[in-house]
């Protein structure tokens, strides 16, 4: 399964104004694996997305996805990708079944078809009867939901999921864990960025580590493991980032708050 | 999903857009959905915020962009020339469109949440920019005809048909020089500022727009003045400059056949100076927006503390009249939340200007000498005007319990406050004493400037008496917590309070009149005005939690 790249990366580099965020990034992704993309705040994780989606376009470098150069093909490849970005951009003054019909028919799918899908959809998660209410109306975990259903209802190849789990509850966390799995065995491609490691320690086939703006570790979580001679991805992640001092900060924290006014 | 006329229009000419190389059917989704957003989107102008109906709100501020457009109209059917009186509407029809544009547009305008939503989507940025384009004008053509469709067709029916279509051709380019000019104006805040400054620029822009709305009509009257007093025009250098007058110069060459040079530059600079602009906003404009939008989520900007006389001296107030630690805590908080949220200034700021302003407004209806403004002021009791500022002054209290985040109330439940009373007697002192005492004191010193120390013992009365009409306020008022509701939640006992608060000011006005010319009697009704006010405030705010709760 692993011989056909979905993805290659090749020296991408990105600059913000003079700060150079991406300095040089090298990959190749290949089908049906579930990847963990992690690294601390500002490394260069979203941009990295949004570079793949064409939010982006002033970058360095080349980039294939499905085998077609980023640069020339910029609107049709996005019909095999699903995303699910970390603040939960929505227009919320669309109901649910607006939003969704809506972007179902971007998508080309017909509009009796998505409909019906959406709404299946939505059951699964307990949240039909809201299907003609207003977005704006919604918990976090609902608009969550939303997203979710909104990244997947295409049945893309291909999916960007920024901390999908955030506002779910663990019953919903379990289901979409579940079809994560699933849908890599079918052979798609899960490009899964997060800040909770036990999650991608756990979901993950591969995970690649960001920091400041370059790929500092790459491989599985048993080799990234044997390598760093670290219990958990957590610790894995400290030790490649330079982070050793969260102890002394604790102990600085807790010393405040006891100190007398 | 609705259907909507406009697009129906746009399908006739869908080859064009398809010709651009634009993808038609999804530009026509985007757009369509646009529209519907602003059918939802909640205007300057719409007070009541009825949620279970699917209102369209829109519509409901175009009947007052519509009344606005039959006030412009009155221009055109006054007897002077018409190159005067084009300017004039002309004038006012911009200045409308920038407001509004400004005020209730401007979301639109500066959509970061487009790129992220639909670039992710296959979706070219043509279309989408196109789309964008395309609803801004559907919106734009929707409000002009609605603002200068009554000036037009009065100006039709005294100048014939060749007006109307030059009229309407004007209106396109004037369309397109307005989005120029509030484009740059954007342009400049997010240049110089950063993108939580220029949201309160829009803010300020909304509390001027509906200010405008509600004090415009009061100029109508002073304007048939003007009006009647027939205006000559004769050409000054400087009318280069004004750009109502590009706009007006082609009536005179084309239904007059002036065929003087200074009409002639002018029309040139009416069609070239637009498209200059237009050119600029795609080539320069757009392009930079696209770029530094993202400052508008204001991320990073590292505000220092601001310290300024105002907050100290609020400070120091707080300290005089609230002991209790916390509720000088929510004197503060109030005060703090009140300058902070944007949806609440607009809902209070144009009050208390109105509060502030309409005894200027009532005393300059007839420009006389100041002399016998100062008698009239005394004897016709004028000055009694100052009941209907502290009228409208004492409701806006009533506007403290809505918040843009009233989600973040959670924490008074956390909080270890034992007695609610202390609550709402911070955020009450802390309302009344910035917003109605502190107001207060603009128009009823005026007053006393004009009329001397002899009515400062009167507008002692009226302070009390605005203090009584506060704290019944409060009494009357349901006992939510301050900014604990949506503003769709809106008082269910509103008008009991308008009632009441009025039949309050029409007593005070009459007791006042009865004891004014009574020697002692005004002493005497200040101390009885006194000890009320003690004897409310001891009671008002002893409240049980049963009743906070209980609504």
């Amino acid at each position: 399964m692993k011989n056909e790249p979905i993805i290659t990366i090749r020296n991408l580099k990105m600059k913000y104004d003079t700060k150079e965020v991406l300095k040089g990034i090298d990959l190749d992704i290949y089908k049906g694996q579930i990847i963990g993309y992690i690294g601390p705040n500002g490394a260069g994780k979203s941009t990295t997305v949004k570079i793949l989606l064409g939010m982006i376009e002033n970058y360095e470098g080349d980039i294939e996805i499905f085998g077609q150069d980023l640069s020339k093909e910029k609107v049709e490849y996005k019909k095999k990708i699903g995303y699910v970005p970390e603040t939960a951009e929505i227009y919320e003054n669309l109901t649910a079944c607006e939003y969704l019909t809506f972007l179902g028919e971007i998508y080309g799918i017909p509009l009796e078809v998505v409909d019906k899908k959406a709404q299946k959809l939505m059951s699964l998660f307990h949240i039909e009867e809201y299907y003609h209410s207003r977005i704006s109306s919604y918990s976090k975990g609902m608009k969550q939901k939303i997203l979710i259903i909104a990244s997947l209802i295409h049945n893309p190849d291909l999916l960007f999921l920024d901390e999908p789990l955030s506002g779910l509850d663990a019953n919903s966390v379990m289901i979409l864990k579940e079809i994560l799995a699933k849908l890599s065995l079918q052979g798609k491609t899960i490009f899964y960025s997060s800040h909770i490691m036990e999650v991608v320690e756990k979901i993950s086939h591969r995970i690649l580590l960001l920091h400041d703006g370059r790929i500092v570790a790459d491989g599985t979580f048993e080799e990234l493991k044997n390598k760093s001679k670290e219990g958990s991805l957590e610790e894995i992640f400290n030790q490649l980032t330079g982070f050793h001092k969260h102890k002394e900060i604790a102990d600085e924290f807790i010393h405040i708050l006891q100190e007398e006014v | 999903m609705k259907e909507f006329k406009s697009l129906k229009i746009l399908d006739k000419v869908s080859f064009f857009f398809e010709k651009l190389g634009i993808n038609y059917p999804v530009m026509r989704k985007i757009i369509q959905i646009k529209l519907i957003m602003d059918t939802r989107r909640v205007s300057t102008f719409s007070n009541n915020t009825d949620k279970k109906k699917d209102k369209d709100y829109f519509k409901q501020s175009l009947w007052v962009y519509g009344m606005f457009g039959v006030v412009i109209m009155f221009m055109m059917i006054s007897s002077n020339p018409l190159f005067i009186k084009l300017n004039l509407s002309f004038g006012m029809i911009m200045f409308m469109l920038m407001m509004v544009m400004i005020a209730d547009f401007s979301s639109v305008l500066l959509d970061i949440k487009d790129k992220m939503i639909l670039l992710t989507k296959p979706i070219d940025e043509k279309t989408m920019n196109v789309a964008k384009m395309v609803h801004i004008s559907i919106y734009l053509f929707i409000i002009t005809i609605t603002i200068a469709g009554p000036s037009c067709i009065a100006g039709t029916i005294k100048h014939g048909l060749l007006f109307s279509i030059l009229f309407l051709v004007e209106l396109v380019w004037i369309a397109g020089f307005m989005i120029f000019i509030t484009a740059l104006f954007y342009f400049f805040i997010l240049k110089l500022f950063d993108g939580e400054k220029l949201k309160d620029m829009i803010n300020y822009f909304q509390i001027m727009l509906s200010i405008i709305m509600t004090i415009g009509y009061q100029f109508v009257g002073r304007m048939f003045d003007i009006l009647d007093a027939h205006m000559m025009f004769t050409p000054k250098w400087w009318n280069y400059l004004i750009p109502t007058a590009w706009f007006s110069a082609p009536f005179e060459v084309l239904l007059f056949h002036r065929y003087e040079s200074f009409y002639i530059i002018l029309s040139i600079m009416s069609i070239i100076i637009p498209s200059i602009c237009v050119m600029i906003y795609i080539k320069k404009v757009v392009p930079y927006f696209e770029k530094n939008l993202l400052k508008l989520n204001g991320a990073g900007s590292k505000n220092k503390k601001r310290k300024s006389m105002i907050n100290r001296l609020d400070a120091q107030i707080g300290k005089i009249f609230c002991k209790d630690s916390s509720e000088r805590a929510l004197f503060k908080f109030t005060q703090t939340m009140i300058i902070n949220e944007r949806q609440l200034k607009l809902k209070i700021y144009p009050s208390i200007t109105f509060a502030v302003a309409c005894p200027f407004i009532i005393l300059f209806r007839s420009f006389n000498s100041l002399h016998k403004i100062r008698k009239e002021i005394y004897e016709d009791k004028l000055y009694l005007v100052l009941y209907l500022s502290i009228q409208m002054l004492c409701s806006i209290y009533i506007y403290i319990q809505n918040s843009e985040n009233h989600r973040g109330a959670w924490v008074y439940d956390v909080l270890p406050v034992k007695n609610l009373s202390v609550i709402y007697k911070g955020a009450w002192k802390g309302f009344v004493i910035k917003y109605n005492i502190a107001t207060f004191i603009i128009p009823s010193s005026f007053f006393i400037m004009i009329c001397g120390k002899r009515i400062f013992p009167e507008v002692i009365i009226m302070f009390l008496n605005m203090l009584i009409l506060d704290l019944l306020i409060f009494k009357i008022s349901s006992k939510d917590l301050p900014f604990s509701q949506d503003f769709s939640h809106i008082q269910n006992n509103k008008l009991d309070i308008l009632l009441i608060s009025l039949g309050f000011i029409g007593f005070s006005v009459v007791m006042h009149i009865f004891l004014r010319d009574i020697s002692y009697a005004l002493l005497i009704y200040g101390c009885i005005l006194l000890a009320i006010f003690f004897y409310l405030f001891k009671r008002v705010f002893k409240i049980e939690y049963k009743e906070q709760n209980s609504m």
